[in-house]
C-alpha cells in the first residue's frame, strides 16, 4: 500500500463533487437558523424609543443571500474543501516566495479557542488586557534582537501594507525636513509592492535591472539612479530569485550619503534570520511577514500581519496607538504628533502576533537560527536535484548559491517540446501536489517556476517533490498528450491561464453574473 | 469556416549566413553561398513549424506558394492545399512579393513565411499591414519584429491563433544595406510595420499580457506629454525619432507626426516632418533640443538602427542629457539579456553613451537598463 517505494509518485485522484454555486441551492423559506422571537421587553423598547436608524441607511429589499439550511451548507462547503489541496494535505514546496512551513496546530487551537484570547475585545479598558499587551511588547522585544531594529509596530495587515506604511513614513519624515524628494529606487526582482507602494504613495519608481553575471544589479547601476531626488529605496534581499546580494551595504550606504532612506522588505527573511540583521546593514525601516515566517497560515491572502520596524530616529511616524511599558503596566500610546496615523483598526491582527509570540518562544534564539540553516540546507540540496532534471535550467549567478528559495526555468523544456510552465504546473496537481507559483510580475526569467522548500520538510518530501517534476519532465519528452490535456485527476479541468483572461471576462461574484445575464 | 492561412517559404533564406556571407539578398551571393557548401534549410524550419500544425490541420485550408516555397512540403505532410500563383525557376524576392499579392487578394486570414529580413520586408511590400502574419525564422538578418522565438514557436503561435484568436500588434518591418553591410557598413532602415498576433511564448516575453503592454504604452504618453506640456518650455525644440511608440506619443499629444521618419516640433507645430541629417544638424546648432527616441527592432538597439538620420554629430550638438529613451518595458524584457545597444557610428560617443540608462517605461516609472 501506499504510493510506489521506487517512483516516489502517489496513484492520487481528488473528488469532485459538481457543486452548483450556493445562490443556485437556496430555496425560498429554507433557514439555517430560526431565531426565537423578541422578547417583551426589548420589543416595547424599540416600539418606545425606535432604533435610531436614519432612514437612509434602511435597506429598501432584504439582501440577496441563499436560503439554504444548516446540513445543506455544511455539506457544500465540506464537499468544496475536498475539491482543493493546501498545506495541511500536499507538499507544499512550490508556494515559493510564500514560505509555506508547518505552523503548530497548538498556535491556531491557542488563538481560535483559548478563551483568554478570543474574549478579549479591543474596546475593553486597557487595564484588562494585559495579556494581549504583553504579548506584542514581548513580540517587539524578540523581533528588535532579531532585527537590531530600534521599534516595532504590528498594525500593518500584511507585507504589502507594510510596505505603504513605510513609504507614507518617507513621505511624512522628507515633508517634516522640508526636502523635496520625489522618486525611489527599487530592483526588478524585489516584490512588485517595493515599487507598486510608494507609487501609490505619490513617488516616481526607478526600477534596476539585474546584472546577467550577479543576479542582483550593479553598484555602478544603482549609482546611476541615485540622485538628490531620492526619497528612499526599497529593496529585498535576497531577492525573488533567491539570489543574495553581499553588497548591501554599499548599496544603503551609497543611497544615504545622497540624503536618501534606505527601506528593508524583509517579508523573505527565513533563510537569514538569526543570521545577517538589517540594522548591521545599515537600514531604516523594514518589514517581516509574521504570516510566512513567524508561523502563522497565510490564511489565503489574510489575516496577515507586516512588522514594522525602524531605526530610532523615525520612531516619531510610526502608525498609532503603539503598546509602552512603563515598569508596572502596559498602555496604548495614541500620542504622536509625527505619526502617519493608525493603519488598521484597533492594533492589527492580534492572533497573527499571538502565534508569532508562541513560535518564537518555541524555537528560542537558537532554533530561530537553525531554521534558518534548515531551509537554506533544504534548498541546497533541492536545487541539486532539480537541476538534473531534463528542460530545467537556471538564470544568472552561474555556480553561485541562492539562499532559501530558487527561481527556476522550464524554458528548454518549451524549446524541446513545446511544453511550458503552464502545462508542467497543471499536470502536478495529478500527483497530488497543488500548482507551483511561477513569478511574480513581471516574468523576466522565462517558463518560471519558484520553489522554496522551507526547513518543515523533510528530505523524503523533497525527492517526492522532484520525482514529481522529473516524471512530469519525462512525460513532456515521451508522452506529451498527456500533459497538453492535463489535469485527469482533479476536480477542474482545461483552466485558462490568469494572463491569458480578458478581465472583461472574468466574473467575480454572483450579482455580477446575474447582472451580465441580464445584459445579455 | 475554415480558416485561411496563406504560406510562402523563401527556400534559400539563411543560405548566406552558414558560410559567412552575411545576407543572402543577392543571385549572384546565393550561387556564391551554394558554392561554397551552403545547404537550404528553410524548408526543413518550415516543416518543424507545420508540424505543429498538423494536428489542427482539418481546420485549415492552406493557400500556399508553389514548389520548393511551400507546396512541395505541404502537400507532402498532408496538408488540404490550393497552390497560388507561378515562381521562377530560380526563386527570388519577387516571387514572394507575387505570391502575397496573391494572397491579399483572397484574402487569407493570416500568412505564415518562412526567411529573414529581406523576405519580411518582400510580404511587407505587398500587403503593408492589412493581414497578420508569423515569420518563422531562418534568415540571416533578423532585425526585424515579425518572427516567433523558433520555428517551433511559431507553429504553436498559430495553432494558438486559430484555436482561440489572439489581439493583434504591430512587429517592425527592418532591414539593412547588404552591399554597405559587405563593407562594414550598418545601415538598417525601418521599413515599416505588419501586424503580428499578440500571443505568449510568441514574443518571447510571455507573461507580457496585451492589456499590460498597452498600459505602459499609454503610461509612456502620457509621463512625456506631462513633461513637455506641464513644463512649457517655449524656446525647446523637440525632436521625435521613428516608430511605433514614438508616433504613439505624438498622436496623444494631438501633432500629426510621421511613422518612420524624425520628426521636429517647436512650440506644438512641426518644424521639419521626415528630418534629414543636415536639417536635424542645423536645428540643434542653435536651439535647446530635446531628443525623444525608442528601443528599434528584436535587438534592443536605440541608436543606430531605423534611424540613422541621428548621426552622431547631431546627437552630441542636442547633448546626451537631453536624450530622453522610453520603450514599454515588456519590449526591454524581451530582449537578450534585457541589454541596449547604441551604433552611432562614432566610437567615442558609443563609449560616453554605454553604461545604464534612465528608461522610460509607464507613467512616472523608469527602468535602468544596460547599454552596450
Amino acid at each position: 500500500m501506499g504510493r510506489d517505494p521506487n517512483t516516489l509518485l502517489r496513484n492520487f485522484h481528488q473528488a469532485r463533487w459538481d457543486e452548483p454555486i450556493i445562490f443556485e441551492m437556496s430555496t425560498p423559506g429554507e433557514r439555517g437558523v430560526i431565531p426565537p422571537p423578541l422578547s417583551k421587553e426589548i420589543q416595547k423598547e424599540i416600539q418606545d424609543d425606535g432604533l435610531d436608524i436614519p432612514e437612509s441607511l434602511k435597506r429598501k429589499c432584504p439582501p440577496n443571500l441563499p436560503e439554504v439550511g444548516q446540513m445543506r451548507v455544511n455539506r457544500h462547503y465540506m464537499r468544496l474543501s475536498q475539491e482543493v489541496l493546501g498545506n495541511d494535505v500536499s507538499i507544499d514546496i512550490g508556494q515559493g516566495t510564500c514560505t509555506m512551513k508547518y505552523s503548530p496546530k497548538i498556535q491556531e487551537h491557542t488563538a481560535n479557542s483559548h478563551p483568554k484570547i478570543v474574549n478579549v475585545h479591543p474596546l475593553q479598558d486597557v487595564s484588562t488586557m494585559q495579556g494581549i499587551l504583553f504579548i506584542y511588547h514581548e513580540v517587539e522585544r524578540y523581533l528588535k534582537s532579531i532585527s537590531g531594529m530600534d521599534h516595532f509596530t504590528f498594525q500593518p495587515g500584511g507585507g504589502a501594507h507594510a510596505v505603504y506604511a513605510n513609504a507614507s513614513i518617507v513621505r511624512q519624515y522628507f515633508r517634516d525636513k522640508g526636502e523635496d524628494r520625489d522618486e525611489i529606487i527599487t530592483t526588478i526582482f524585489s516584490h512588485p509592492c517595493d515599487a507598486g507602494c510608494p507609487a501609490t504613495a505619490g513617488y516616481k519608481v526607478i526600477d534596476l535591472m539585474q546584472d546577467p553575471e550577479l543576479g542582483y544589479p550593479t553598484l555602478e547601476a544603482f549609482k546611476a539612479a541615485l540622485s538628490p531626488k531620492t526619497a528612499a529605496i526599497f529593496f529585498t534581499n535576497p531577492e525573488d530569485t533567491g539570489i543574495f546580494n553581499p553588497r548591501i551595504k554599499e548599496y544603503v550606504d551609497a543611497a544615504h550619503s545622497v540624503g536618501a532612506l534606505a527601506v528593508y522588505d524583509q517579508a523573505n527573511v527565513n533563510g537569514i534570520m538569526g543570521i545577517t540583521r538589517a540594522k548591521e546593514a545599515g537600514f531604516d525601516l523594514i518589514h517581516y511577514n509574521l504570516h510566512k515566517t513567524f508561523s502563522s497560515p497565510h490564511g489565503g491572502m489574510g489575516p496577515g500581519c507586516g512588522a514594522l520596524g525602524a531605526a530610532d530616529f523615525l520612531a516619531d511616524y510610526l502608525p498609532v496607538p503603539r503598546v509602552v511599558f512603563d515598569g508596572t503596566s502596559y498602555s496604548l500610546d495614541w500620542h504622536g504628533e509625527k505619526s502617519i496615523g493608525q493603519v488598521r483598526s484597533f492594533f492589527g491582527n492580534a492572533a497573527v502576533v499571538l502565534r508569532a509570540y508562541m513560535w518564537i518562544r518555541a524555537l528560542g534564539s537558537d532554533g530561530i537560527r537553525e531554521a534558518a540553516m534548515c531551509a537554506v540546507l533544504n534548498n541546497q540540496y533541492m536545487i541539486k536535484e532539480v537541476e538534473k532534471i531534463p528542460g530545467v535550467t537556471m538564470y544568472y549567478a552561474k555556480g553561485k548559491r541562492r539562499i532559501e528559495q530558487c527561481r527556476y526555468s522550464w524554458e528548454k523544456l518549451k524549446e524541446d517540446t513545446g511544453l511550458g510552465t503552464d502545462e508542467v504546473l497543471r499536470r502536478m496537481v495529478d500527483y497530488s501536489l497543488e500548482h507551483y507559483w511561477q513569478s511574480h510580475h513581471p516574468h523576466i526569467v522565462p517558463e518560471p517556476f519558484t520553489l522554496e522548500p522551507t526547513e518543515s520538510y523533510s528530505k523524503e518530501d523533497i525527492d517526492e517533490f522532484v520525482a514529481v517534476l522529473r516524471q512530469i519532465s519525462k512525460e513532456c519528452y515521451e508522452t506529451p498528450e498527456i500533459v497538453r490535456t492535463a489535469p485527469h485527476n482533479a476536480p477542474c479541468h482545461g483552466i485558462k491561464n490568469y494572463y491569458e483572461l480578458d478581465p472583461e471576462k472574468v466574473i467575480c461574484t454572483w450579482r455580477q453574473y446575474i447582472k451580465r445575464k441580464e445584459n445579455k | 469556416m475554415r480558416f485561411k492561412l496563406g504560406l510562402i517559404v523563401n527556400p534559400i533564406a539563411g543560405i548566406g549566413g552558414s558560410v559567412g556571407l552575411k545576407g543572402s539578398d543577392s543571385e549572384a551571393i546565393q550561387a556564391q553561398a551554394i558554392k561554397l557548401g551552403a545547404k537550404k534549410r528553410a524548408n526543413e524550419k518550415t516543416k518543424i513549424a507545420l508540424q505543429q500544425i498538423l494536428s489542427i490541420k482539418d481546420a485549415i485550408q492552406l493557400y500556399s506558394a508553389p514548389g520548393e516555397m511551400g507546396a512541395d512540403l505541404a502537400s507532402s505532410m498532408g496538408f488540404d492545399l490550393e497552390v497560388i500563383g507561378h515562381i521562377c525557376s530560380t526563386t527570388s524576392g519577387q516571387d514572394t512579393e507575387n505570391i502575397a499579392q496573391l494572397l491579399k487578394a483572397i484574402p487569407v486570414d493570416l500568412i505564415l513565411f518562412t526567411g529573414g529580413d529581406g523576405t519580411a520586408r518582400d510580404v511587407y511590400n505587398a500587403i503593408g499591414d492589412t493581414i497578420p502574419v508569423i515569420g518563422i525564422p531562418a534568415g540571416v538578418k533578423m532585425h526585424s519584429g515579425v518572427y516567433a522565438t523558433s520555428p517551433h514557436a511559431a507553429g504553436d503561435a498559430l495553432v494558438n491563433f486559430v484555436l482561440n484568436g489572439a489581439p493583434l500588434r504591430e512587429g517592425e518591418v527592418m532591414d539593412l544595406d547588404e552591399v554597405e553591410y559587405r563593407q562594414g557598413n550598418l545601415r538598417v532602415q525601418l521599413y515599416g510595420y505588419m501586424k503580428i498576433p499578440y500571443i505568449r511564448y510568441y514574443i518571447q516575453n510571455p507573461k507580457a499580457s496585451s492589456h499590460l503592454n498597452e498600459h505602459d504604452l499609454s503610461g509612456i504618453c502620457f509621463d512625456i506629454a506631462d513633461k513637455i506640456l506641464k513644463h512649457a518650455d517655449e524656446d525647446m525644440y523637440y525632436i521625435f525619432g521613428a516608430g511605433s511608440t514614438i508616433k504613439r506619443i505624438t498622436d496623444h499629444l494631438g501633432w500629426n507626426g510621421t511613422l518612420l521618419g524624425v520628426d521636429v516640433w517647436h512650440r506644438g507645430n512641426a518644424v521639419v516632418l521626415d528630418a534629414k541629417e543636415s536639417d536635424l544638424l542645423e536645428i540643434s546648432r542653435n536651439n535647446r533640443c530635446k531628443l525623444i527616441i525608442t528601443v528599434i527592432g528584436g535587438q534592443g538597439h536605440i541608436l543606430g538602427r531605423g534611424n540613422q538620420q541621428l548621426s552622431a554629430a547631431v546627437i552630441r550638438q542636442i547633448g546626451l542629457e537631453n536624450l530622453v529613451v522610453v520603450a514599454a518595458a515588456s519590449k526591454i524584457f524581451s530582449l537578450p539579456d534585457q541589454t541596449l545597444y547604441v551604433d552611432s557610428g562614432d566610437e567615442s560617443l558609443n563609449e560616453e553613451i554605454r553604461g545604464y540608462m534612465k528608461v522610460i517605461v509607464g507613467w512616472q516609472e523608469t527602468l535602468v537598463c544596460r547599454v552596450m
